[in-house]
Order: C-alpha cells, then sequence, then structure tokens
C-alpha cells in the first residue's frame, strides 16, 4: 500500500477528498470538494436536495468517477477502483435488501462473494443478527420485516465485510419519527463502538447536528462550511447556513461602525452592541441573525440592556417550548422560543400581550454582509425551517 | 355487474367449452352438441402419423423459438428501461409492432423477405421468423419488472464485492425471473399456436400442428380436428397455470 505522490497526504485521513469534481454534462453537480476525514470520524453531508450530497457519496462508492479531483482511500487514489473492489459499505434509504434472499443469506451476500468458509459465515450471521437484536430472524425474509428491521438488516449486512468505510444515503429518511429518533441513536451507538469511518447523507440539519462529530454544509456543488456541530450552529459561516442550520430571525440591519469592542448595529430600530473580532463586515447595510432561543420576553424593559417593545402576535404550544411571535412596530416580526416550564420570572405569554424583547447573549448574536440580490427578503423575520 | 362480468367470462369461454365438448364426439364427424360420448377421436390422433410429426415438430419450434426470444428479449430490454437515447421510444413502438401488425401482413412480408435475400424455407427460417413474432412478449414482461427493480439493489450488490456479472446473476435476473417466465409462457404458447406466419414461412415439407389442423379442417370436418383443438387448448392452459404456479403470475400481471 503506497500513497499516491499525487495526493496531499495527511497520514492519519481514512478518506479525502481532494478538488473532486462531477459534471453531469453542463451541470456541475459537485465542485472542487475537498474533505479529510479522519479514522473512526462521523462526518455528515448536509444540504438542500440538488446539493450535490449524493453525487458525492456515489464519487466515493464508485458509481460515478469524479471529472477532477481524486478520492483517496487510506493513502491509495481509487477513482479508478470497481465499486466491488473498494469494501465501501453502504446503507440507502430504502434499505435495498435482497427481496428474493431471506435475512441471513442478505446478510451472507458479502461474505459469500469474499469466499469466505462456510462455517465462518454462519457465525457471522448469528454474531450479526444479535449485534443489531434480531436474533433468530435469519428466516425470515425482508417482506416479513418492519422498516426499523429492514433498517437493522441493511446494518447488519453491510458490517458483515467489516468495510473500511460505512456510506449511509438518508437510511432513515423511511422512517416514521419516533422510530427515526430511536434508529438515530441505536445507529450511532453502532458505529461509535464499532469505530468504523462513516459518511452520512442527510438533508435533515436535525438528524446532521445530533449525530455527527462533523457536518459539512453543502450547498450548488460545494461544501460551504465544514465544522463540529456546535460551531456551524452558533458560528455559521454565511447567511445560507445561518438559514439552513436551526431556526434564526435574519433581520436586516444597519452597521454604524466598528469600536474596539464589537460591532455598532441598529436593528428594528435598536441600536446594540454586538461583541466579536473586527473585520468582515463594513459600515452599512448587513443582517443579523438571532436564535429564537436567544431572544427573552418580559414585561418591563430591563434598565440595563436593549429592548425591542412588541406585541404577541401568535403563540403556539410546541411540547416543550412556547413558540411565539412577536410583533414590532408594523413591520418587523422575532421568532422566540421559551423553555413552558414556568418559573417566579417567567410566564406563558397570550396573544395581545405586550411584551418587552431582550436578546440573552450578544455573544451569540451574528452579523453578516448582506446578499445583494436577495437582501429585501430578510427584511421580513424569521426564515429558517 | 356480477351478471355482465359472468355473461363477459361465457362468452370467452363457450367457443373454447364447445370445442373441446364436440371433441369427444361419437359420430363420424364434427357435432355439437356432441353425439354420444367416446374417447375413439383423441386414440385416433395418436395413430394419425403426420398429426404426431407435426406436434412434435411445433414443439421443437416453439421450444426453440422461446428460447431465443427469452435471449434477445432479456437482452433487448436493459437498453429499453435503463438506457437514455434518442428515440427510445420510437425503437419500443417497433419492437412491439408484431403484436400490433396483422400477424397475415407480417408473415406475407417475411416470406417477401426471405425470398429477396435468396434464402430457402426451412425449420431454422421458421424459428427466426416465430422469434420475431413473440419476442415482444418476453421483451414486454421483462421490461415491466426491470423497471420495477430498485437500481439500489444493483449498488447495494457492487458495493458487497459482486462485479458486474454476478450482480447480475445473483440479484437482478432472480428477480426478472418472474417477468421472464410469464412472457415465455406466452411467448411458448403463441409460437405453439402460430399458423398465419407458418402458413407463409414453413417448408411445404416442414409443416407445424396448427397447418395440419387447418388442413384437416379444410378437407373435411374430421372431428380429430376438434381432438387436436382440445388438446391445445389444455395445453395453453396448462402452461399459463405453470407459470403461475411457478413464480406467482398474479405478480406480474399486477405490472
Amino acid at each position: 500500500m503506497t500513497a499516491a505522490p499525487t495526493a496531499a497526504t495527511t497520514a492519519r485521513a481514512d478518506l479525502q477528498l481532494v478538488d473532486v469534481t462531477h459534471r453531469y454534462g453542463p451541470v456541475t453537480a459537485v465542485d472542487r470538494v475537498s474533505l479529510d476525514v479522519a479514522p473512526g470520524e462521523f462526518v455528515t453531508l448536509l444540504g438542500p436536495s440538488g446539493c450535490g450530497k449524493t453525487t458525492l457519496l456515489k464519487c466515493v462508492a464508485g458509481f460515478l468517477i469524479p471529472s477532477q479531483g481524486q478520492v483517496v482511500l487510506r493513502g491509495d487514489v481509487i477513482n479508478d477502483v470497481l465499486p466491488h473492489r473498494r469494501n465501501i459499505g453502504i446503507v440507502f434509504q430504502h434499505y435495498a435488501l435482497f427481496p428474493h434472499m431471506t435475512v441471513a443469506d442478505n446478510i451472507a451476500f458479502g461474505l459469500k462473494m469474499r469466499k469466505r468458509p462456510r462455517g465462518e459465515i454462519t457465525r457471522r450471521i448469528d454474531e450479526m443478527l444479535r449485534l443489531v437484536k434480531l436474533p433468530g430472524s435469519g428466516s425470515r425474509y425482508p417482506h416479513q420485516l418492519s422498516g426499523g428491521q429492514q433498517q437493522r438488516v441493511a446494518l447488519a449486512r453491510v458490517l458483515a465485510v467489516e468495510p473500511v468505510l460505512l456510506l449511509l444515503d438518508e437510511p432513515f429518511g423511511a422512517l416514521d419519527k419516533k422510530l427515526r429518533v430511536q434508529m438515530q441513536i441505536e445507529v450511532k451507538e453502532l458505529i461509535t463502538s464499532l469505530r468504523i469511518t462513516t459518511i452520512f447523507v442527510t438533508h435533515d440539519q436535525e438528524e446532521a447536528i445530533r449525530m455527527s462529530d462533523r457536518v459539512a454544509v453543502m450547498n450548488a456543488g460545494r461544501i460551504v462550511q465544514c465544522d463540529t456541530p456546535t460551531a456551524i450552529y452558533d458560528h455559521p459561516r454565511d447567511l445560507f447556513v445561518a438559514e439552513f442550520i436551526g431556526s434564526s430571525n435574519l433581520l436586516q440591519a444597519k452597521v454604524l461602525g466598528e469600536t474596539p469592542n464589537g460591532l455598532e448595529v441598529v436593528v428594528g430600530g435598536l441600536p446594540v452592541r454586538v461583541p466579536g473580532p473586527p473585520g468582515g463586515v463594513g459600515a452599512g447595510e448587513a443582517v443579523v441573525m438571532l436564535r429564537p432561543e436567544n431572544l427573552a420576553l418580559a414585561a418591563t424593559a430591563p434598565s440595563d440592556q436593549p429592548a425591542w417593545a412588541g406585541r404577541v402576535a401568535f403563540a403556539l404550544h410546541a411540547g416543550p417550548v412556547m413558540e411565539y411571535e412577536i410583533l414590532i412596530g408594523e413591520t418587523w416580526r422575532l421568532h422566540v422560543t421559551q423553555p413552558r416550564l414556568q418559573t417566579a420570572d417567567r410566564r406563558i405569554w397570550q396573544v395581545g400581550d405586550r411584551v418587552m424583547v431582550t436578546i440573552v447573549d450578544m455573544n451569540a448574536v451574528r452579523v453578516f454582509p448582506t446578499r445583494p440580490a436577495e437582501a429585501s427578503d430578510h427584511r421580513m423575520a424569521p426564515c429558517g425551517s | 355487474m356480477w351478471g355482465l362480468a359472468a355473461g363477459a367470462l361465457l362468452y370467452l369461454l363457450l367457443p373454447t367449452l364447445i370445442i373441446v365438448l364436440a371433441s369427444f364426439t361419437a359420430s363420424d364427424y364434427i357435432a355439437f352438441p356432441p353425439e354420444g360420448l367416446s374417447l375413439r377421436w383423441f386414440a385416433r390422433l395418436w395413430q394419425l402419423e403426420e398429426v404426431r410429426i407435426a406436434a412434435v415438430r411445433s414443439l421443437g419450434v416453439a421450444l426453440a423459438a422461446t428460447a431465443a426470444s427469452i435471449v434477445l428479449g432479456v437482452t433487448a430490454a436493459f437498453p429499453l428501461v435503463r438506457g437514455r437515447f434518442p428515440g427510445r421510444e420510437a425503437v419500443n413502438a417497433f419492437l412491439m409492432s408484431p403484436l400490433i401488425l396483422p400477424s397475415l401482413v407480417y408473415g406475407l412480408a417475411g416470406l417477401m423477405f426471405v425470398s429477396a435475400i435468396g434464402v430457402p424455407l426451412s425449420a431454422p427460417i421458421l424459428v427466426l421468423s416465430h422469434v420475431a413474432v413473440i419476442v415482444p412478449y418476453v421483451i414486454r414482461t421483462t421490461a415491466a419488472s426491470l423497471a420495477l427493480l430498485d437500481p439500489h439493489l444493483e449498488e447495494a450488490a457492487r458495493s458487497l464485492g459482486a462485479n458486474a456479472w454476478k450482480t447480475f446473476a445473483w440479484v437482478v435476473l432472480p428477480n426478472l425471473l418472474p417477468g421472464i417466465a410469464t412472457g415465455a409462457a406466452f411467448a411458448f404458447i403463441s409460437s405453439f399456436d402460430n399458423l398465419t406466419v407458418s402458413l407463409f414461412l414453413a417448408d411445404p415439407r416442414v409443416e407445424t400442428l396448427p397447418i395440419r389442423l387447418f388442413a384437416m379442417i379444410n378437407f373435411d370436418l374430421d372431428p380429430a380436428a376438434a381432438a387436436i383443438s382440445a388438446v391445445l387448448v389444455v395445453l395453453a392452459f396448462a402452461v399459463v397455470l405453470l407459470a403461475h404456479w411457478a413464480v406467482g403470475l398474479s405478480r406480474v400481471a399486477r405490472l
């Protein structure tokens, strides 16, 4: 196993993507994507449909050959290696279990292709079924299993061959919400305990944040930002990431100037000082991102910080939290979420209540340069999901 | 509603039923209702050597034509379903044309073509002409199965270490079998029963069972002809039932 001289090898990376590009005719689906995945790491490709994440996954699996760039697996460039020689396992959204084979034969498939002795295959099937908590189900057929069980068999089938890399292509998309959350935890535990390097493709930002060591947010064929879930959530690099991850109030604002302590910004008629490193956003039009959970409601304005005076336009019971829409003046709307538990200084607000809105943590406020063409879309917050 | 359905079914089955019942007649000519019951015409069938030879020949032609249709039809189904090329729909329509064209027209065209290229009529030519007529059945049913096959199955097999050939043999083919078998059953029956194409393209010395049957009815109303018909009906049902039993026709019929 020699490292290809052309690959800029960081010896530790299990998978390296070097400027991977894929074009379908004139359409560039994946555009110069570079990514290093460390051994045992769980990296998610997250993005809206059509962002290129599935195309990228197929380049890694070998079903598509990159138009440019290199796919490097454990130091070897594998661009030209056929899929069946890569030892990369995939779990698909609809599991792709072989319908004409029993569960045991499905799990045995990869081992038979590797010509393992029969005794070993039998042992391995039992071992895998126990691992995915389906002991004794070997003689059943896929159509006799529930979605969650099929999911487990798909995992067992892939893990049986001990792949060097595991690809999960929207594997929870077909499950209902409750089962999805349960399977997310199970799969994450399983993968963590086996220390398998994993690439996970999803359009569900909640799922991505929940499961990943790192999230690569993709848009229009490129990785926009690749970082830990916390960093992605708290420090989105641009408006696209800010909108796509979590929900945000994106408010049009005016930057007055920079001080050593941060930016002086006027947002919703209120002057606020956003701390942070200087640079990035110049004076003029800008967009301020406020997470709904970073806003607090009170009956009277606190003396020590700026507050918007508003009226509750909408109050929604959303399980653990209350979701409010606060109307500031005529046009400004703020999306606010508050824990529903009532304590001495917190109450449930009703539609029509007059409230003061304050920012809880100034450090969590982000200021972005205005996107020229779409700026007007953001005057009316909230945006995001 | 039920009455209408029963009426339609009766209308479809009655002629077949009449010929089958007529074959049991004891009289010297075809009669319905049968005049007395006997199996003498079935016994006589076995004594008519030219019927026996024609039956064996038809069986041979149908088997050979069906085998060739399976190979051609399954191969053709892939580009027709998976391929993305200009004129795909046109090719599709063209390959279905033998099902749409009057087979008399096809038989005449086939004969003119064969004589134009100067090939003498022979058993292989007859088989080939049957293939052209019956291959659409195999293409249609195989294509329907293939269109329903999740392409991820193949990707899963590839990623688990199966090369292209093993993926086809272990994963694709087993899932296409119901479709292929159904198409093959229809193909076999339409070759075995074919009269119009054989009339034009069979060497006069290569007489198939339908041609023999046609001749017998032409010359006299020999009840042996009714007996052959009864055998053909039973055979057709048997083949379809066999296909049904083997692969579950209902699975394919839904396509």
